[in-house]
């Protein structure tokens, strides 16, 4: 039986990325979003995905969404959530609508939805953010991201049972289409951040999209409750390490001579 | 052409029929979310099975609006949704039958409020999400009756006004991105219709109204209205705004 994928928070560009990934697996993929990307709308119009556009901060009527979804694309087997808020307004109330209750609300309709399916499955996209402090994020995207660490393990023990796993993905940094012309100008940045990750590279949103579509397929079939981290490496570096290397400039002669002695 | 308002969600009033469900069904062609509006719930139905990218995802709202409360119920209904449009054509509209020039002040009332009141209270509450969102196309379904003056008193006159209320309100949201327009449709072929009647019981009266008005010698389907709709919603539009235009193949 083929998968229907239910992508969440299509705005993303991990979410444009993924979609690819699963339609050329062949599965069925629907999406659900405040706005349709460029990206997304071509696949619409040529036939290949059906989009829903919604708002998450109506979180109350998503159950009656996810029915409508199951209804027209067939019983689900696959929730993905990319989602965050980017709304103007109140990030807090934002978040917690758009992050944290639309997720429960998903997850618990899917849950309920009665499924011939051997493996269902769920993946949130998380951060680094979850666990530690990325001062250019808002306070309250931290306490989400937090909050969906701990919706991972919960909803893992809760709908196990149901043969229905619950993970997670980390990404930390991924070059994305929109900030290429960013980081064209910052060639240092890049060069930075090329320095600091073992893989010696920026992911890019296959990176992530490959790692969600692994997670969310029978090859995964006994992993429920973790959260993946897909960052080329770069949190396995001790953070004052990372300081000091990067104050001496790297100092090739230092690291091999450590290196060298194990 | 690809419009480029695949995924949007699009607003049709009056859609159940003639050149709303044309309008509904064109915008859905061009994948976007589109809710239907309109007092049966069995026409919406049949408006919903046709469309393309997805029926399920389609949405049929029968509702009165021309009661007290029909706009502002409308809007509790797209909340409970979760759906904010982006795009609304504004077909709700007609003579409601009332033809005398001194017609009695409640039915003028009515058809005003009918064709200009509705779209107004509609426009109201869904206008602050599209300039939030910094993009709304918003349509509204004139008439050429307002250019060659020749139509029912109460009717005719709302139009205009209406042709007004479009200048002015997009000058005040085209900044946002918002853009308000308006088609004015000549003749359109519409079965039940006083001239689609014409052309099958009386061709030569037809005829001579071709020989008057319309050099074209023919109507319009609705399909070619909801074309110049279509693109009136689009990304194509863009530097549209507050524009009445002509539909009547070049009729007068």
């Amino acid at each position: 039986m083929n998968d229907h994928i239910v992508i969440v928070g299509a705005s993303s560009p991990l979410a444009t990325s993924t979609t690819q990934a699963f339609l050329a697996r062949g599965e069925k993929v629907s999406l659900i979003g405040r706005s349709c990307p460029p990206s997304i709308a071509d696949l619409q119009l040529a036939g290949k995905v059906v989009f829903y556009s919604f708002d998450l901060e109506s979180y109350n009527a998503v159950p009656r969404l996810v029915k409508n979804v199951a209804k027209e694309g067939g019983q689900i087997t696959r929730l993905c959530f990319f989602q965050r808020y980017r709304g103007g307004k109140d990030p807090w109330a934002g978040e917690y609508a758009v992050s944290l209750r639309a997720t429960e609300k998903i997850i618990d309709e899917f849950g309920s939805q009665s499924s011939s399916a051997d493996d269902r499955s769920v993946v949130i996209i998380s951060s680094p953010a979850d666990s530690s402090v990325a001062l250019e994020q808002p306070l309250s995207y931290h306490v989400a991201k937090a909050g969906l660490g701990q919706m991972i393990k919960y909803y893992a023990s809760v709908l196990g049972p149901a043969g229905i796993r619950v993970n997670g993905v980390r990404p930390a940094i991924v070059l994305k289409p929109r900030a290429k012309a960013f980081y064209d100008k910052n060639k240092e940045l890049v060069a930075l951040f090329n320095r600091v990750t073992p893989l010696g590279r920026m992911g890019c949103p296959s990176d992530i999209a490959n790692a969600v579509v692994f997670l969310s397929s029978n090859e995964a079939s006994f992993i429920t409750g973790q959260i993946l981290s897909v960052d080329g490496g770069l949190s396995v570096h001790e953070r004052a390490s990372l300081a000091r290397l990067a104050a001496s400039g790297f100092n090739k002669k230092l690291v091999d001579a450590r290196w060298k002695q194990k | 052409m690809n419009l480029g308002i695949s995924g949007r969600v699009a607003l049709v009033t009056g859609a159940s029929r003639g050149i709303g469900r044309a309008i509904a069904l064109a915008l859905a062609k061009e994948g976007a979310r589109t809710i239907v509006v309109a007092r049966s719930k069995d026409l919406l139905e049949s408006v919903k099975k046709e469309m393309s990218g997805g029926q399920g995802r389609h949405i049929c709202i029968p509702l009165d609006l021309q009661l007290a409360d029909g706009p502002s119920r409308l809007n509790d209904i797209l909340n409970e949704n979760g759906v904010a449009p982006e795009i609304i054509v504004h077909n709700l509209g007609g003579s409601l039958g009332v033809t005398q020039t001194f017609a009695p002040v409640d039915d003028w009332k009515t058809v005003w409020h009918f064709n200009v009141g509705v779209a107004h209270e509609l426009n109201r509450l869904l206008i602050p999400h599209m300039i939030d969102r910094k993009w709304g196309r918003i349509v509204h379904l004139s008439t050429l009756a307002t250019s060659t003056h020749d139509g029912y008193a109460a009717y005719t006159s709302a139009k205009s006004a209406l042709d007004g209320y479009v200048k002015v309100v997009s000058r005040e949201v085209s900044k946002h991105n918002v853009l308000l327009n308006a088609i004015a449709p000549g003749l359109v072929y519409l079965e039940g219709r006083h001239y689609a009647k014409l052309q099958r019981e009386n061709p030569e009266e037809l005829e001579k109204y071709f020989d008057n008005h319309l050099p074209m010698r023919r109507m319009a389907s609705a399909e070619e209205i909801a074309t110049v709709v279509s693109f009136l919603c689009s990304e194509h539009a863009a530097y549209m705004s507050g524009s009445i235009v002509r539909v009547d193949g070049g009729g007068h």
